[in-house]
């Protein structure tokens, strides 16, 4: 009888950490830590074009460099970069020693004229594979590729950055 | 009856072991596929602006000159008022129609730009191009946008005119451009 009473206060308390534990799962958020049970991804910079002047004719590239903050322009138009660009900058922690792929997918700005054409981690892909160090941490820095037309809504926007770690 | 009792709560352990197990095992899945994977979401940014562009408002002109019969004079138009001054030791005289240049620049708001304005030749003998004056100084001008996005620059310039000029009506190229410093 004791034993049954044991087990089913046991039962119980599964339970509730199981609802505990889905009820705790962190937001969504554009700082702070995100992720759980030990591995998260935190955003120490956003990923920023900066401010583009949309080219009067024709379309533009403006290659943002992960690694310095530099913006390259090339394509036909005459758009310009005016500054203020900055490549994302995220702070990795999981389990130390493990090898991971940090993957990053950006979708398109919700604006006529304005495409992400690539991004990158880390390199000139958008994906990186990495061991996390002994303490657990690894840092990836993303930038990526836009193209502006003529025809680009003038404005701020903003889109979504997505960053998937898996373990190898 | 005791020992129907006994096996209720035997019933109800077992089912209670069953239970747990369950809820053990899908802690367990859950805390394994959060080891083995992290997906977030964060904010990119970019900031679209209007490319500089340039409208005429008013086109510069020198209005009306009589030509010295006799040594060389100066026209100078005012950049600001559109006056005409006349220098020099000739006798040329103005008559009418002269206004300065006014040219509405549009861009980012605040920025900074700079105008430069070249008045090219007028491809006749007497009359020669020796300045162009954008809001006070010769050649170029360091501005900015206000925070609507605007500029108006405003042209003048100067000119020599000698007895050899042709009379007549005389056009010249105006070039102008803004750009970023």
């Amino acid at each position: 009888m004791m034993i049954g009473k044991i087990l089913q206060v046991l039962g119980l308390v599964g339970l509730v950490g199981l609802l505990v534990f889905f009820a705790d799962r962190p937001q969504v958020q554009a700082q702070g830590w995100g992720g759980g049970q030990g591995s998260d991804i935190r955003q120490i910079r956003p990923l920023r074009f900066g401010q583009i002047t949309r080219p009067a004719i024709g379309t533009n590239t403006f290659t943002l460099h992960w690694q310095n903050n530099n913006v390259d322009v090339g394509g036909s138009g005459d758009g310009y970069h005016m500054g203020g660009a900055s490549s994302g900058f995220y702070q990795i922690r999981g389990q130390p020693n493990q090898a991971v792929t940090i993957t990053a997918h950006v979708e398109n700005f919700s604006a006529d004229g304005v495409l992400v054409d690539e991004i990158h981690v880390n390199g000139p892909s958008n994906g990186y594979v990495t061991t996390l160090a002994g303490g657990g941490m690894a840092m990836i820095r993303v930038g990526g590729v836009v193209s502006i037309s003529a025809n680009a809504t003038v404005g701020l926007h903003y889109t979504v950055i997505y960053l998937d770690l898996n373990y190898e | 009856l005791g020992i129907d009792v006994t096996n209720v709560e035997t019933k109800r352990a077992k089912r209670s072991v069953v239970f747990g197990t369950i809820v053990a095992a899908l802690c367990l899945a859950s805390t394994a596929a959060m080891a083995d994977e992290v997906d977030e979401e964060f904010q990119a940014s970019i900031t679209i602006s209007l490319n500089l562009e340039i409208m005429e408002q008013n086109e510069i002109d020198f209005g009306t000159i009589g030509r010295p019969s006799v040594g060389s004079n100066t026209i100078t138009l005012d950049w600001d008022s559109g006056d005409i001054e006349i220098g020099g030791g000739g006798d040329a005289f103005y008559v009418e129609g002269a206004q300065n240049g006014r040219y509405r620049v549009r861009g980012p708001r605040d920025e900074d730009i700079v105008v430069t304005a070249t008045i090219g030749s007028f491809g006749v003998p007497g009359i020669e191009v020796e300045e162009t004056i954008v809001e006070g100084q010769s050649g170029s001008f360091l501005a900015q946008l206000n925070p609507s996005g605007m500029f108006f620059a405003h042209i003048g310039g100067v000119l020599t005119l000698t007895p050899d000029a042709p009379a007549g009506l005389h056009t010249a190229n105006f070039y102008i451009t803004a750009n970023y410093p």
